[in-house]
């Protein structure tokens, strides 16, 4: 570490108040390379957390939409204070590239800024814009969609947009949320949620926000946790595990992760110009930390030279978003995958600094090494598309395929597999409308509630088949007989 | 495969260690000199007899790289294998490996290494524990009385480690105090207790000393063994993770409950891979012996680093003969020269093993099996 790593301390936010480290006399310090980070150790205030009632669900969609874009409006500036703190904190703390914070508070932007489009999230996802609000018309009911209550995220350091996205969805669906920092990636969320100050601090969407860290073996959580009406939990097999095992009963559990990408292109002279760099974008991304980077790429056709593209591709985007420098064991076990592959008889192509590299998979020999990850991808020549599904995992998140036609193709295949998302590659790590992640719309993060119309109200008149009343099974419902009642008292 | 004594006596006249022999009597003896010899010497051997390391090397190599390598003894040049193919595939020179004994790895991490080693690659071995502890420790182990907290010959099977143990028989008077999978506690501390007319010498992974300390705590008893009893460790503390503790503690345990002090205490390295055990010396140092030649390399670039940085240890094991003992290791270390001990060859510290089952955030790690059962 550094001697002269600077010291920076945060606040951590419980419903809606920042509280820093003078307020609770303790905190967590997490030593980096160049920058030491401390957050205060707010465990006093868990009960207060876990207690207060949910009053967003008072503030209308258009309300929450509002607050977004002014939120947006301010990372959308390039002097705004947390960004430019985000632009030099994070590459420190995570080893990412300042490109890379670039392109993520980019996306932070393009959700929050334009209103439309989160009225459209709520319109795609959950059927109307209004179900949060009011009570919509569905066939014989009326039907509203309120909020789970108080929705815990567990956010994976990976990627740093990844606790924005899950906080704002948790907002967008009127939740109090309560999120805890992944010791990997601190900033990104925390500044995020710190940025609400600036766009309004009397905001109810603040006052429904809780930021904090807090440590596993730590039994206050429990509280945190047995107060939790959902969870979305982002991450690794064994924090998944740990958090469900501890969850409520009635606990609604969306999980995120963690799951694995392939890639199944054609490569031929009819191929787009750029496949091997929209390639490269997909494994380049969070450094395949993230779990839409394809790790396999299924290739029909000239695999050697399609290696020798995608390799030049792959240094254009070390260029476009250098690699991150912090671990150094990924790079030992890289040069592990190619000494060992190049001792099967498999070609590798690779930057002498291990920035990435592409194996070309022509032995059947199985190498019992890991897959290292940073922008390691394993190419494998497949003539027949639809044989290799049968033996894919089912953890398998999504499949980017080219061209447009195979993804009809083999989509109902995929689908039966358990696939979630067919992707056009290069655009692995875009949130567009409509698309699922890991299964999973909006609805998970409600409950809906109907309310019948009238009996006497029919949404449609059903013709009835020859038969239907003869078959015995149509019973008629008791009548009352008429009686004179006696009054005992009397 | 069955070695015996008489065997092990015939091959202390192997010629192998004449190259180390004949130059150590020369005025110009130096180790460098002579462990490059060793090496190139091998090197050309594994390349003619072992097809897949050839293979391997043509594909690295060119024909004047090679002559390069032969001529100007450069070392660093030598192609050296992962040692995930041994969990991979079977590595061996000759076409016939029935005559071969496979020694297997523990599996700590699920896969298990295979190593193919002939009878004259393990007296090497054996030799070079009945030398070393000579050389190193300053005991002949046939004047010793071991203490095996390990299996016999016959039940070691073909696990690496018990059953280079379990051959101590051919250079020293020992017994055994695994058998069946059980530990033999009592009688182990009751042969211990006994009055000895030779110094006696523990040999045990760390972890079953730590459980024979546990033992002893239970039965509230303290030992303590003669002064010029030894307790020889090896094999790391692998899935007794549990039980492992700062080597601090350990050895200020040893000497509590069994009163042997630090320096009567020895640790050996040594993996299913290597055909060599580095011993420690008086300082407790791990000295690369002269038939050796370990290169720290950057985990990034993979060029050879200075001694004293840390990298991924790799080496050149010119001792094995039925396989290319020319190893990049998944552990971590650093190289440093001149010891107060006065033996000329560096000393590695082992610091860590490198991480390559990491798995934090969404992304899983796709099965490789997965990969590999699509080629067509």
């Amino acid at each position: 570490m550094n001697p002269n790593a600077e010291i920076y301390e945060f606040p951590v936010v419980v419903n809606g108040k920042k509280i820093t480290t003078e307020d609770v006399n303790e905190s967590y310090e997490f030593k980096f390379d160049d920058v030491v980070i401390k957050l205060p150790k707010a465990n006093n205030y868990f009960d207060e957390i876990c207690k207060k009632k949910n009053t967003l669900r008072n503030l209308s969609s258009c309300e929450i939409i509002d607050f977004f874009s002014k939120v947006g409006k301010l990372w959308g500036n390039p002097d705004y204070y947390y960004r430019k703190l985000l632009f030099e904190l994070g590459p420190k703390v995570t080893g990412h590239s300042r490109e890379l914070y670039f392109h993520d508070v980019s996306l932070i932007y393009e959700l929050t800024c334009i209103p439309e489009f989160l009225h459209d999230i709520l319109q795609c996802e959950l059927g109307s814009d209004k179900i949060m609000d009011e009570w919509v018309s569905k066939y014989n009911a009326d039907v509203h969609a309120e909020p789970l209550g108080n929705l815990l995220h567990i956010i994976a350091g990976n990627v740093p947009i990844v606790g924005i996205y899950s906080i704002v969805r948790g907002i967008l669906t009127k939740n109090r949320n309560i999120l805890k920092l992944p010791q990997r990636e601190l900033l990104t969320t925390l500044f995020f949620v710190l940025s609400f100050f600036d766009a309004d601090e009397d905001s109810e969407v603040l006052k429904n926000t809780s930021i904090l860290y807090w440590e596993h073996n730590d039994e206050a959580i429990k509280e945190i946790i047995g107060s939790s009406n959902g969870m979305c939990l982002w991450g690794g097999a064994e924090s998944v595990k740990f958090y469900k095992e501890l969850a409520p009963i009635e606990c609604s559990i969306v999980e995120y992760g963690p799951r694995i990408s392939v890639h199944f292109l054609v490569y031929d002279e009819n191929s787009k110009k750029d496949l091997a760099l929209r390639t490269a974008r997909d494994i380049c991304v969070y450094d395949q930390d993230a779990c839409l980077s394809p790790q396999v790429i299924y290739v029909k056709g000239d695999t050697e030279e399609f290696c020798r593209e995608l390799s030049m591709a792959l240094e254009v985007y070390q260029e476009h978003w250098p690699k991150e420098v912090k671990n150094i064991d990924q790079y030992a076990h890289m040069n592990f995958v190619k000494y060992s592959n190049t001792f099967a008889g498999n070609s590798v192509y690779n930057d002498p600094n291990m920035k990435w590299m592409v194996v070309n998979v022509t032995s059947t020999k199985n190498i019992k090494l890991e897959h290292p990850l940073g922008r390691t991808v394993f190419i494998v020549k497949e003539d027949d598309f639809s044989k290799i599904v049968n033996t894919l995992p089912s953890n398998v998140q999504t499949i980017g395929i080219e061209p447009e036609e195979l993804k009809y193709e083999l989509r109902n295949l995929l689908a039966a597999r358990g696939i979630r998302r067919i992707s056009n590659i290069g655009y692995n790590d875009a949130t567009r409308l409509g698309c699922v992640h890991d299964g999973n719309y909006l609805t998970s993060l409600v409950k809906f509630v109907s309310m019948e119309k009238t009996v006497d109200f029919k949404c449609k008149s059903y013709v009835f088949p020859e038969g239907f009343f003869e078959s015995g099974l149509i019973v008629k419902p008791p009548v009352m007989k008429e009686r004179k009642i006696k009054n005992e008292i009397n | 495969m069955k070695l015996t004594k008489s065997m092990y006596q015939k091959s202390i006249d192997d010629s192998f260690f004449d190259l180390i022999l004949n130059d150590r009597d020369s005025e110009e003896y130096s180790d460098d000199v002579c462990t490059e010899k060793m090496i190139i010497k091998m090197f050309k051997h594994y390349y003619e007899n072992c097809k897949a390391y050839k293979e391997y090397c043509d594909r690295i190599l060119t024909k004047s790289h090679i002559d390069e390598i032969i001529s100007d003894e450069k070392i660093d040049m030598i192609p050296q294998i992962p040692s995930a193919i041994f969990k991979s595939m079977d590595v061996y020179c000759g076409d016939d490996a029935s005559n071969y004994f496979v020694c297997k790895s523990s599996g700590t991490r699920g896969n298990v290494s295979k190593i193919y080693r002939d009878s004259t690659s393990i007296l090497r071995t054996v030799r070079n524990i009945d030398f070393g502890m000579k050389n190193y420790v300053d005991i002949w182990p046939k004047d010793m009385h071991g203490f095996i907290l390990g299996p016999n010959v016959q039940e070691a099977g073909d696990l690496w480690f018990a059953y280079i143990i379990s051959l101590l028989n051919l250079v020293a008077d020992v017994d055994y105090y695994i058998t069946n999978g059980q530990i033999l506690f009592d009688k182990l501390i009751s042969d211990l207790e006994k009055p000895a007319s030779q110094p006696m010498a523990i040999i045990s992974p760390p972890a079953i000393i730590m459980h024979l300390i546990g033992y002893l705590k239970k039965k509230n008893m303290k030992l303590s063994l003669p002064d010029d009893a030894y307790i020889f460790t090896a094999g790391g503390w692998k899935s007794a993770q549990n039980v492992s503790v700062d080597t601090k503690i350990f050895y200020s345990l040893i000497e509590t409950y069994l009163g042997v002090k630090r320096e009567k205490c020895s640790d050996f390295y040594n993996q299913v891979e290597m055909n060599t055990v580095i011993m420690e010396c008086e300082e407790k140092h791990k000295h690369i012996p002269s038939w050796m030649k370990v290169i720290i390399r950057d985990p990034v670039t993979f060029k050879p680093v200075e001694h004293g940085c840390e990298g991924i240890i790799t080496y050149y094991d010119s001792s094995a003969q039925s396989y290319p003992a020319f190893i990049i290791t998944d552990d971590m270390g650093v190289l440093y020269d001149e010891c107060k001990c006065g033996i000329k060859t560096p000393y590695l510290k082992i610091t860590r093993r490198v991480n390559t089952v990491e798995q934090k955030g969404c992304a899983m790690k796709i099965d490789m099996n997965v990969v590999n059962s699509n080629v067509n």
